[in-house]
């Protein structure tokens, strides 16, 4: 059996880390979780995973912000990043995908519209 | 001769009472098979239904899936304080609000305090009366009360778990729901949600169940700092 790809949940709110979690079904990928950019950035360093999903509006370091530094390291530039925003606004979009976003989903988040998107770019 | 024709008559009686017994057979069996097409055609509807509206089921499964992050979230909550920062975020996050106000009933159930509040003006909501507005209604008939209510919502909840109300208020921003905090069968606070999130106008039937549980965990988290 192939090994289960790896997810980071990035979110400072827990319920979004269940929801997220429950969304793309609690045993069908490894998951890993952080609680605010910085530590998002740190996990990758760490170790790579294969998608990630970022919150843009958390604490110490925002989304936009972790976002450009995972894009300035070679290791983490091809890994989907998905945003997640409250804002569908078009500047807001905009901003993360000029900061190098491969997507985003807008909250609240439609479990099934998060499924497709994650399962599009796992190539599932 | 008449021998033979007693015997032709009582050939074509016999005759004539095989065709009647054919006929009636053949009656009584296409009342059965019109009985068995229609509870076949019964039996298949709700599996046509799937297979035609397979997405019914992938939103059936994605509000189940809100409801039990929801739940999962409140379970971890140990404090006042945490139940209603969660609650917040079940707001914002699956709801979608990001303006919001929790209230607490003061023991005369006269006057509101204002406990917790985002995206609003917190001044102008530190302390209501209870009987005044959407959210006195809320308060009055211990029922969820919603402004201008979609027509799917107003289609789809039928079972009488809310009322419609009108969104104005004593504060300045048009209210879209009140939920009436509950503990141990005494309402203890209210719940206001004002303006929804521009992605998402309007509550859906799906948002109720989520209301209902913020109903009574937020009410026992108010309750219990009471006591």
């Amino acid at each position: 059996m192939s090994p289960r790809k790896k997810i980071l949940l990035v979110d400072d709110s827990y319920t979004m880390l269940v929801l997220e979690r429950v969304a793309l079904g609690q045993e069908t990928y490894e998951y890993d979780m952080a609680r605010d950019g910085q530590e998002a950035v740190e996990k990758v360093t760490r170790q790579l995973p294969d998608l990630i999903l970022m919150d843009v509006i958390m604490p110490r370091m925002n989304g936009f912000e972790a976002l450009r530094a995972l894009r300035a390291r070679i290791e983490s530039q091809r890994v989907p990043i998905i945003m997640v925003t409250t804002c569908g606004e078009e500047n807001n979009v905009k901003t993360g995908m000029d900061a190098g976003a491969t997507d985003y989903v807008t909250k609240p988040i439609d479990p099934k519209t998060l499924q497709s998107k994650v399962r599009s770019y796992l190539g599932e | 001769m008449i021998v033979m024709s007693t015997t032709m008559t009582q050939s074509t009686a016999r005759a004539a009472a095989f065709d009647r017994t054919i006929s009636e057979t053949r009656a009584r069996l296409e009342a059965e098979l019109a009985t068995l097409r229609s509870a076949l055609e019964a039996a298949r509807a709700p599996t046509a239904d799937i297979t035609a509206n397979p997405g019914q089921i992938e939103d059936r499964l994605g509000d189940i899936a809100k409801l039990y992050a929801a739940a999962s979230a409140l379970e971890t909550a140990s404090t006042r304080e945490e139940t209603i920062q969660i609650a917040r975020e079940i707001v914002c996050n699956l709801v979608g609000s990001e303006q919001l106000a929790f209230f607490s009933l003061d023991a005369g159930g006269t006057e509101l305090a204002l406990v917790s509040a985002l995206g609003i003006d917190t001044a102008l909501y530190e302390r209501m009366r209870a009987n005044s507005g959407p959210i006195g209604r809320a308060l009055e008939l211990g029922l969820l009360c919603l402004a201008s209510p979609s027509r799917l919502m107003l289609e789809t909840a039928t079972d009488g778990r809310f009322v419609v109300t009108d969104g104005s208020g004593e504060g300045s921003d048009p209210v879209t729901a009140c939920v009436p905090l509950r503990a141990g069968g005494n309402i203890v606070g209210a719940l206001a949600i004002f303006r929804m999130l521009p992605q998402k106008p309007e509550l859906l039937p799906s948002d109720i169940p989520l209301l209902e549980l913020l109903s009574t965990s937020a009410g026992c988290a108010l309750a219990s700092s009471r006591a």
